[in-house]
C-alpha cells in the first residue's frame, strides 16, 4: 500500500491540535537543518545544541500563532535568528556591530577548511547569515527577508557584499 | 552602452538561481555574449561550488523533549483544542432546544368530551393519546441515536486511517535515515579495508 508522504503543514496541523507524534516528526525533520543553521551563526555545537532545544521548545510553544501554515519552515529560522543573536547579544553587549568569531580549532578542522573559515571569519555575522541561510540552507530570497524581517534589498546587499569578499579569497582573478 | 547593459544583469542572483524567466534568460544571453562577464560568473561559480562542498555536521544528540510528557498538552488543552468542546456545546444547545419543544409546547388537542362519555373513557383516551406522543418522541430519539452512532463510528475510523498514514510516514522516513547511515557506514568500512596503498 502507497501512502501520500505526509507533508510539513499535515503535521503542523496535527502538532496544533495537540499531537506529539506530529510535532516530534517534525522535529527529526528539521533538527540537523537548525542545528547546522546555529552553529554556522554561533560557531560553538553545545551553544548550538541548547539553541536548537530551545528553538523547537519555543516552536512547539507557540505553534497555534503560525498564522500560515505552509511557512512553518521560514517561521522556526525566524525563531532561531532570535535565538541565535540573542545570545550573541548576550555574549557581546557592548558590541554595536556583531562580528563573527571564528570557529574554535577543532570546529574549524571538522567543518571548514582552513582558506574557506579564513574567508567566512571576514564577513559581518549578518552577512555570515545571509549566505548560511541562502547557499548552505537554500532559502529564497522572499524567505530570507521574511525569516530576518528585513527588506528584500537588504537581503541582497548582505549577500552580495558576502559573496565580492568570499569570491577574492576563494576564486582570486588569475593572471 | 554595452557596459550599461550588463549592469542591468543581476550575475550574483543568476548564480544563486534567484530571477524570473526573462531575468535568467537576458543573464544567460549576456554571459554567452561577454567575455568579462563569463569570466565574472565562472569565478561567482566556483565560489559557490566551494561553499556548497562544506559537509552538513552531524548533530552530537538527538534533541528530545517531545517524548517527556511534560510538554504534553493538558486534558483540558487537548479537549479545547480537539474541537471536542465545541461539539459538545452544540450538542446541549440541540437538546435544550428539543427539549423545549416539547416541554413548552401547547399540549394535544384536548379530547372532544362527546356528552355522554363517562370519566374512565375520558381517561383511557388521555392515556392512549399520551401513549402515541411518548412513542413518537422514543421513536425519533432512537433515530437520532442511530445517527450519532454511525457518524462517531465514521469519525473514528476516519482517525484511525489518518494516524495509520501518519505511522506508517513516520516508518518510512525512519526507514530512509536508517538506510543513509548503513550505506554511510558501507562506505566508511569499504575505504578503511581498501587502505591507502591499494592502487
Amino acid at each position: 500500500m502507497i501512502f501520500r508522504e505526509v507533508e510539513d503543514r499535515d503535521l503542523v496541523i496535527k502538532a496544533a491540535e495537540g499531537s506529539v507524534d506530529a510535532f516530534n516528526l517534525l522535529v527529526s525533520r528539521h533538527e540537523k537543518r537548525v542545528f547546522n543553521y546555529l552553529l554556522r551563526i554561533v560557531g560553538q555545537r553545545e551553544d548550538a545544541l541548547d539553541l536548537t532545544q530551545d528553538v523547537f521548545l519555543k516552536a512547539y510553544q507557540n505553534l497555534t500563532k503560525l498564522g500560515d501554515v505552509e511557512r512553518f519552515s521560514p517561521w522556526l529560522f525566524r525563531i532561531a535568528h532570535n535565538e541565535a543573536f540573542s545570545l550573541l547579544r548576550r555574549n557581546r553587549p557592548d558590541t554595536a556591530e556583531l562580528l563573527f568569531e571564528p570557529p574554535t580549532a577543532d570546529l574549524r578542522d571538522g567543518m571548514f577548511p582552513v582558506e574557506m573559515s579564513l574567508a567566512l571569519g571576514r564577513l559581518t555575522a549578518e552577512q555570515r547569515e545571509a549566505v548560511v541561510l541562502k547557499i548552505f540552507q537554500g532559502f529564497k530570497f522572499e524567505e530570507m527577508a521574511e525569516i530576518l524581517d528585513v527588506p528584500l534589498s537588504t537581503i541582497k546587499s548582505r549577500l552580495y557584499a558576502a559573496l565580492d569578499v568570499l569570491k577574492g579569497a576563494l576564486a582570486p582573478v588569475k593572471g | 552602452m554595452k557596459r550599461m547593459e550588463n549592469e542591468a544583469i543581476d550575475l550574483k542572483g543568476f548564480a544563486l538561481g534567484e530571477g524570473t524567466a526573462a531575468e535568467r534568460e537576458a543573464a544567460r544571453r549576456a554571459i554567452a555574449a561577454e567575455p568579462e562577464l563569463r569570466e565574472e560568473f565562472e569565478r561567482l561559480e566556483l565560489t559557490l561550488t566551494a561553499l556548497r562542498g562544506v559537509r552538513e555536521e552531524e548533530m552530537p544528540r538527538r534533541i528530545a523533549f517531545v517524548s517527556d510528557p511534560v510538554f504534553e498538552p493538558s486534558w483540558w488543552q487537548r479537549f479545547w483544542g480537539s474541537g471536542r468542546l465545541v461539539f459538545a456545546g452544540v450538542a446541549m444547545l440541540a437538546v435544550a432546544i428539543v427539549a423545549h419543544g416539547y416541554l413548552v409546547r401547547p399540549g394535544p388537542a384536548a379530547v372532544p368530551v362527546a356528552a355522554g362519555l363517562s370519566q374512565p373513557q375520558v381517561e383511557q383516551a388521555i392515556e392512549t393519546a399520551v401513549s402515541r406522543a411518548v412513542a413518537e418522541v422514543e421513536q425519533r430519539a432512537a433515530a437520532r441515536t442511530r445517527e450519532e452512532v454511525k457518524l462517531a463510528v465514521e469519525q473514528s475510523e476516519k482517525r484511525f486511517s489518518q494516524e495509520l498514514q501518519m505511522v506508517s510516514a513516520a516508518m518510512q522516513e525512519n526507514e530512509t535515515i536508517l538506510r543513509k547511515q548503513l550505506n554511510r557506514l558501507y562506505v566508511t568500512n569499504a575505504g578503511l579495508s581498501a587502505g591507502p596503498n591499494q592502487e
